[in-house]
């Protein structure tokens, strides 16, 4: 049996290639579809363009050769543009003797395209797929609606899928779709009302599976060995026993991932807004983000309006749409079932009672989570003592659908935070702390203002929800009592078990407030703007970079980030980053206290000076190098900390202490100490580095 | 320095932070406040470190002379009135630990009503209990805010402590 740890969020599954291979040669995808479930598409290379944002961190993972100050030099540029920079090339129009590239565009079916057949503004070329890169006249139909077939796709968009694209990589198990690079074309959509709007090239990573595609016209009869293909490429193709396929194991295993997908969507108040069978991938990874918000408390909202359908498009309901297109999957494979008996057995799965039992189960795992306890913790409370998860998922939820009636639900153009009466997990980031800190204490009425509750004095309701506030700290209380009990258990101590859950619950319960869909769009066009108006393609590199470092929330998945070494006496240095020119990691020694590293390389000149070259080359002289420091915040200059440069070999370290379980967000810069002098990545803070330290068992 | 690279230096640091703050104002995040506070002291030191350097130019006028030995001499006062605790936080917890949790990072240190006097706490930034600090904290405090605690009228809030 193949399996694959989602858990440890394995970059897309492409070979390490020098910049200049990049977009070349056949896609993986065409080995998964077949040659009927792909056209042909020729492009050429377009003299016009600039990079605007480019992902270093999946580009490390892709194991592509980088500047080492990970900043975008003109050299860089060029040679990125030089393999990206596509566009589509119309029929009968002459290259004008540029090379022409063959790209794929893959077909599909389902709901939600209208009249087109497939990918209608999307090719691969090699394993990037170019989204914005032209209308594919092939899979377009003049019956759909102009905004389905201009082929372009908006600076905002691709900004949009670039923060999402990195933030749901962290946020779930199975990850997302990513942006390598949004490249500018220098021009515009003509939209249909005579507006315009700066057009954009988003070049994705990966072979997205789609359940459309075996709703494709092209693919008819080929249902069965695509998904089959399928299955093996997400890792989830199992082999029984007897040799064959094991193909109700692997539906089931499809079932489970998606309704995991559903439990992280609830745990971090995700709404896809969209979920059709062509914005998804088939093992429920996350893909076609527009519509995607994360949401302040637990709503019903919704970014599209579809009427009697609205319960399709809204915020937790919208898993419905899952096993929809679970079940469709499995009825479009069983032609090919019976001519392939004897490669594939299959036993009926009943897909959403598989998938209602294992979001029931997963959603209070989600939730157990959200009170600080690790996914580890988690599963052994729920694991020896449903009945504990099951009254703490209960009391949660049902305080989390208090609402309040006919109020505006729609995330599209504002913020919806008046609808739910309670903050539950606002709650779930405050209480551990004066839960530790007073453990004596009545749990009830700190619990009652950490719900920052959002109910009228006198409201008729009021009985009833103190009712819940005091069933929901009961619940927590239990939760917290089993987890500390199997921390104990397993060789832990107080403080660690402490310490884990108040940092933890305190940060991923933190409101995605920069994610909000009015609050991303906002600063993506106020960053196009600023690029239109000065040329500086930094401004939105840096927009992007920061909505993404502080919308970051899974502990776990962070600490994936980055690279790991162990030094010659057992410390291990993790999360390792060069972020703009400065390089940081989590030490981590096998005794004594962690710190975050933050260094930045130098080279010595005479007279004690020194040179940074991963800093526009500035000059120190030996009485600014002494009494240089770094000067930071880990929570948004609410209070800051002065950390003293210490001349190693090479570099300038900085030491900011630390503790087991910290996880923040570091913002700093260069400063000395009498003034004269600071160092800031140009008209910004150093930023773009977010941290989690091990937990006390993990060190 | 020449004159006019002192001058060049303080504009293009007037510039960098003018634009820092317009943007951190435009992105309108909640911190936007605490982060002025900082950015405008940086501004300050530089101004200061600027006039201090004025004050010796041997190519500047008298006149600018003067006028720098004025900025250098009221950014020192400013400097003594505005210390945050922040900046030297680490010599305060000197050989501190939290009593209850045993980490060594304070988040911030406290400091009780103006009435009643005495050395700060540290709070543990691992668990949120609050230490005493030690020795050699309470004498760093002395050197540092000493000047300050000795005023009746001292609100320790605006120079970073936390109330207790």
């Amino acid at each position: 049996m193949k399996i694959q740890d989602p858990r440890l969020r394995m970059p897309p599954r492409l070979d390490a290639k020098p910049v200049e291979s990049l977009a070349r040669g056949r896609p993986q995808l065409l080995d998964v579809l077949g040659d009927q479930g792909m056209a042909p598409v020729k492009a050429v290379r377009r003299d016009e363009g600039r990079v605007v944002w480019f992902n270093w961190a999946l580009a490390e993972e892709m194991g592509l050769e980088l500047p080492a100050d990970r900043r975008m030099h003109a050299g860089f540029e060029e040679k990125l543009l030089s393999q990206l920079n596509l566009e589509v090339l119309p029929e009968g129009k002459d290259p004008e003797g540029r090379e022409v590239v063959t790209g794929y565009a893959d077909y599909y079916g389902g709901s939600g395209i209208g009249y087109n057949q497939g990918s209608g503004r999307a090719a691969f070329f090699g394993d990037l797929n170019a989204k914005g890169v032209g209308a594919i006249r092939e899979m377009l139909s003049e019956l759909t609606s102009y905004d389905h077939r201009h082929g372009g796709m908006s600076f905002t968009e691709g900004g949009v899928e670039a923060v999402l694209g990195e933030v749901n990589r962290n946020l779930f198990a199975r990850g997302s779709t990513r942006i390598l690079a949004v490249l500018d074309r220098g021009d515009y959509i003509a939209w249909e009302d005579t507006g315009t709007e700066r057009r954009a090239v988003a070049y994705r990573a990966g072979n997205q599976t789609r359940p459309a595609h075996l709703m494709a016209r092209q693919n008819q009869g080929k249902e069965l060995e695509i998904l089959l293909r399928m299955l093996d490429q997400t890792g989830d193709l199992v082999q029984g026993r007897d040799g064959k396929v094991d193909l109700g194991a692997s539906v089931e295993r499809l079932v489970k991932a998606h309704a995991k997908v559903a439990a992280e969507q609830y745990r971090y108040r995700i709404l896809h807004g969209a979920l059709s069978p062509s914005n998804t991938e088939v093992d429920g990874t996350f893909l076609d983000l527009a519509t995607e918000t994360p949401q302040p408390r637990t709503a019903p909202v919704r970014v599209l309006e579809r009427g009697y359908q609205n319960a399709n498009y809204t915020f937790d309901t919208e898993k419905q749409r899952r096993i929809d297109h679970l079940k469709s999957m499995v009825e479009l494979v069983q032609p090919g079932l019976r001519k392939a008996k004897d490669k594939v057995s299959y036993r009926p799965v009943n897909v959403a009672k598989v998938f209602e039992l294992a979001y029931a189960k997963e959603q209070q795992i989600q939730l157990m989570g959200a009170t600080g306890l690790s996914p580890a913790l988690s599963r052994k409370v729920a694991a020896a003592k449903p009945e504990v998860a099951e009254r703490f998922a209960r009391a949660l939820t049902r305080m989390a659908a208090e609402l309040h009636a006919n109020r505006d639900l729609s995330m599209d153009k504002k913020v919806v935070s008046d609808v739910s009466v309670a903050d539950v997990f606002g709650a779930l980031a405050q209480v551990p702390k004066a839960f530790f800190l007073h453990p004596g204490q009545d749990l009830v009425p700190v619990m009652r203002e950490a719900l920052a509750l959002n109910l009228p004095e006198g409201e008729r309701r009021r009985g009833q929800i103190e009712g819940q506030i005091a069933e929901l700290a009961a619940a927590y209380k239990e939760v917290l009592a089993q987890g500390r009990a199997a921390h104990l258990r397993a060789g832990g101590s107080e403080h660690g078990f402490e310490r884990a859950v108040i940092h933890r619950a305190a940060f991923e319960n933190r409101p995605m407030d920069a994610l909000y869909r009015t609050n991303l769009r906002w600063s993506l066009i106020e960053a196009t703007n600023s690029y239109e108006a000065t040329g500086d393609a930094d401004a939105f590199q840096r927009t992007v970079d920061r909505v993404i470092t502080h919308s970051i929330r899974d502990v776990d998945a962070l600490k994936q980030l980055g690279s790991a070494r162990a030094l010659e006496d057992g410390t291990r240095v993790l999360q390792e980053r060069t972020v703009r020119g400065v390089h940081y990691g989590v030490v981590s020694p096998t005794e004594g206290a962690p710190s975050v590293r933050v260094s930045v390389p130098v080279e010595h000149l005479e007279h004690g000076r020194v040179r940074l070259p991963t800093l526009d080359n500035a000059e120190l002289s030996a009485e600014q190098v002494q009494s240089m420091g770094y000067l930071y915040t880990l929570d948004g200059w609410q209070t800051q900390d002065w950390a003293p440069a210490v001349v190693g070999d090479g570099e300038l370290v900085f030491e900011v202490p630390s503790f087991s379980s910290q996880a923040a967000v570091l913002e700093g810069l260069f400063h000395v100490e009498h003034g004269d002098f600071w160092l800031k990545d140009r008209t910004s803070n150093f930023e773009g580095y977010v941290f989690a330290v091990p937990d006390e068992g993990e060190r | 320095m020449s004159q006019q690279e002192i001058l060049q230096k303080l504009l293009a640091d007037l510039a960098e932070q003018a634009a820092l703050l317009e943007r951190t104002y435009a992105e309108g995040r909640g911190e936007w406040r605490n982060k002025l506070l900082v950015q405008l002291d940086l501004l300050m030191r530089a101004a200061g470190s600027a006039g201090a350097k004025l004050a010796e130019a041997s190519d500047a006028p008298p006149a600018v002379r003067e006028a720098g030995a004025k900025l250098a001499e009221a950014q020192a006062a400013l400097q003594r009135q505005t210390v945050q605790a922040g900046r030297h936080l680490r010599a305060m917890a000197e050989g501190w630990a939290c009593s209850r949790c045993g980490a060594a990072v304070p988040r911030v240190a406290k400091l009780p009503a103006a009435a009643v006097k005495g050395a700060p706490v540290l709070e543990c930034r691992a668990c949120g209990a609050d230490t005493p600090v030690t020795e050699a904290g309470a004498k760093a405090f002395e050197a540092h805010f000493g000047h300050l605690a000795r005023r009746p009228d001292w609100n320790p809030e605006t120079n970073g402590f936390e109330r207790r």
